[in-house]
């Protein structure tokens, strides 16, 4: 945070609460004197996530306290895609993902957008033709880095549901295999072929050998989309049997139950080792599931086969140049996720983004909604802090060059080069630089001014405090001295009719109401 | 008329040296032009092709011959510069409003004085976009120099290269021929025009003619003023 010295921060209390009081509830009370050592303090380290500016406070008007982003909880209004700007119903992102299903692609090179181009040949064309008339086959084209999907050679026969056409098409043009089986229907027999494949598997030679030579060679290599959707489907069988099958009652005896990943194994398992936690949590917890068991289900056995591949695609990187590689940050996204080489990533779908409503944490008041249109940038409500908490503001009352210098010669030293990489303390919050041009110097007074603008329609009474001497590693023995520590601010002046108000606050919200009240004085040893 | 009216309006902020404005309007406007640039441009020694399209307010200056060909489009306000050495600028090019193709005095006294050939040349239907820069000595056929770029002196630029807006080439770079310069320095080649060369190409061919035809109709042409 490069914010120019001097500046204010305000501390949420939302973190001082729930420390506080846990301490009291473990500790035994504690004298007057530690009471005041539990004071504030902005140099701790915790103390960097419970400081914001006023400008990022929410102000609750239900419980009359101030909202940082740490207590207000957030939920989500709309989802929607950041290039086409259209909205998609939560239906469709619990059904198909968070991510655009229209026509939004981004480059997997360098992640601009992509665009729809026809690869139709340039005839003669007849001058009565529209110039917009464009058939043939189409192609998404990064306008940036000319990267387009004839690289992977994928070509599209329509311009529109590129989505679609895409998810039938592999990397180099062929047609991804249909998914001949259905996976819900293999998993719904009732013994799964689990231990056969599980005691194959230190001969994974045979296995390969025997078992999967008939299966058409993507069954023995899935690509990450078709397991993705094997796993999903075992899951969601699995949760919706899972419960039936293991209640205390039912006795299961098939061939699945035997294996040591069943959820009847695993739950003896526990009862044998870990009876207290088993008292601890009954039956109402979510009940164990069986993982995945065969390829059919999503797993992805570890075979000879792999590790050739490996070794093929570890020598031919060696043999390759470097731009055929795929570059750590375009194997980022999880589409190309597996993506090693340049001509295997695929164009990436955006993800979506969500408006979010934003509530108190006590009291669940909205205090922030913005309005549900995906093209407005406006809310509905908005409670700001900075509409109904005073505002400080602070500033040196003059520059230090041409400030008479008390202090110094109370002390009777003149400022020592020696010391001028000392960096003192604000009587704002934490860390500035040396530079500054009001950076406090040791044996110095300075002045500051501390400025409240208040903007309620009532007046306030502000006391003011400081410690008598600074703490912390910058500036230990400080003095401030606040010159006013109490007065009164009036109140906000502007009586009109709130609408009116409120455009006139647009305009002028930097001379409204000021009122000037306290001079400080800082003072360095 | 009008023209002699803004020298007026310009008057306060303008020059103090009244009495070398003429009355008549084309040196009025010549000291527009001078004014804008801040500078007086002698005329270059220049032979244009009779199809060109070069703006009146297109700025061709030096001491060194510049050759433009046909089908050419100079924009308004771009700027040749043969101050250095001579420029080509082949078949089909188009270069964009404050473009500047070829050394300028300033750039020529920031840049390598050991550079000894400073000649600029374009092959046939480079486009040249806003406010770039080039200095390169050759930039090949059916390149496309992206908004602000800066072709840094002695650099060479293969055929059918596209350097994305902003890039910076450094000096005596050599770009090969289908090379996308983009983001920080970051190159790639052009897999879309390597392997699908006749489709690809006729569609670039096709797009090109069209700009042109466009800009022709849009841009009108002052050749008289340069010969």
């Amino acid at each position: 945070m490069s914010v120019s010295f001097p500046y204010t921060y305000y501390a949420c209390s939302c973190a001082d609460n729930t420390s506080t009081q846990e301490k009291r509830v473990s500790q035994e009370p504690q004298s007057a004197q530690d009471e005041d050592e539990r004071t504030f303090d902005p140099r701790s380290r915790r103390s960097n996530f419970s400081l914001y500016p006023i400008e990022h406070l929410l102000y609750c008007t239900e419980c009359h306290e101030m909202r940082c982003p740490r207590c207000v909880t957030e939920e989500v209004i709309c989802w929607y895609c950041p290039n086409c700007l259209f909205e998609a119903p939560s239906s469709t992102i619990k059904q198909e993902g968070h991510r655009c299903s229209r026509n939004c692609f981004n480059c997997p090179i360098c992640t601009s957008p992509l665009s729809v181009n026809s690869l139709e040949q340039p005839d003669p064309p007849p001058d009565d033709k529209p110039a917009n008339k464009f058939g043939g086959p189409y192609i998404l084209h990064c306008p940036y880095c000319a990267w387009s999907t004839l690289d992977i050679g994928i070509t599209f026969p329509r311009p529109s549901n590129i989505t679609g056409q895409l998810a039938k098409t592999l990397n180099g043009g062929l047609p991804r295999p249909p998914r001949d089986r259905k996976p819900s229907s293999s998993l719904k027999r009732s013994d799964p072929p689990t231990t056969h494949h599980l005691d194959d598997l230190p001969s994974p030679t045979s296995d390969t050998s025997t078992s999967s030579s008939p299966e058409p060679p993507s069954a023995r290599t899935p690509d990450p989309q078709d397991r993705y959707h094997h796993l999903l489907a075992f899951y969601k069988h699995q949760l919706s049997t899972s419960d039936a099958a293991l209640l205390p009652g039912t006795t299961s005896t098939s061939a699945s139950e035997l294996g040591p990943g069943s959820p009847s194994s695993i739950a003896r398992l526990l009862h044998m080792y870990g009876s207290s936690i088993r008292s601890r949590a009954p039956e109402s917890g979510p009940s164990p599931m069986r993982e995945a068991a065969t390829p059919e289900e999503g797993l992805l056995i570890y075979d000879a086969a792999a590790e050739a591949a490996d070794d093929a695609t570890i020598r031919a990187m060696q043999t390759t140049a470097w731009d055929t590689h795929a570059s750590v940050s375009q194997r980022l996204d999880a589409t190309n996720r597996h993506a090693r080489a340049v001509d295997d990533l695929r164009p990436i779908s955006p993800l979506l983004r969500t408006k979010r409503a934003k509530r108190c944490g006590a009291c669940r008041q909205i205090l922030a909604k913005p309005e549900g249109k995906v093209t407005s940038v406006r809310s509905k409500i908005k409670l700001l802090a900075l509409q109904n908490l005073p505002k400080l503001s602070i500033k040196p009352l003059a520059s230090p060059s041409t400030m008479p210098p008390p202090g110094t010669s109370a002390a009777g030293r003149p400022t020592s080069t020696l010391l001028t990489t000392f960096s003192s303390p604000t009587l704002a919050l934490p860390a500035l630089s040396p530079s500054s041009p009001f950076a406090l110097r040791p044996l110095t007074t300075t002045h500051y001014l501390l400025t409240l603008t208040n903007p309620l329609y009532d007046s306030i009474r502000v006391h003011l405090a400081a410690p008598s001497a600074l703490r912390g590693r910058h500036g230990a023995g400080s003095r401030v001295t606040i010159l006013c520590p109490q007065f009164e601010v009036g109140a906000n002046t502007d009586r009109r009719k709130k609408g009116e108000r409120e455009r006139v606050e647009k305009v002028r919200r930097e001379e409204a109401f000021w009122t000037v009240l306290g001079v400080g004085r800082i003072v360095g040893l | 008329m009008s023209e002699t009216k803004r020298v007026s309006i310009s008057a306060p902020q303008g020059t103090p040296s009244e009495g070398r404005r003429t009355s008549t309007t084309a040196a009025s406007r010549q000291s527009l032009a001078a004014k804008r640039q801040s500078l007086n441009f002698p005329k270059a020694p220049t032979v244009i092709d009779p199809s060109a399209i070069v703006s009146t307010h297109a700025i061709l200056t030096g001491l060194h011959p510049i050759t433009i060909g046909p089908d050419v489009v100079l924009h308004p306000y771009c700027k040749i510069s043969s101050v250095e050495g001579p420029v080509t600028i082949g078949r089909g090019c188009i270069v964009a409003e404050r473009a500047v193709v070829g050394f300028t005095t300033e750039t020529a006294a920031q840049g390598d004085s050991a550079l000894k050939e400073r000649d600029v040349t374009l092959n046939r239907n480079v486009v040249v976009g806003t406010s770039a820069v080039v200095e390169a000595k050759v930039v090949d056929e059916g390149c496309l120099v992206g908004a602000g770029c800066h072709l840094k002196g002695g650099s060479n630029v293969g055929k059918y290269c596209k350097i994305a807006p902003m890039v910076i080439v450094q000096p005596d770079e050599w770009i090969y021929d289908f090379m996308v310069v983009y983001g920080q320095n970051a190159r790639r080649r052009d897999m879309t025009m390597i392997t699908n060369k006749d489709t690809v190409f006729a569609l670039k061919k096709e797009e090109h003619e069209q700009h042109l035809a466009v800009l022709k109709r849009l841009i009108p042409s002052n050749l008289t003023k340069w010969q």
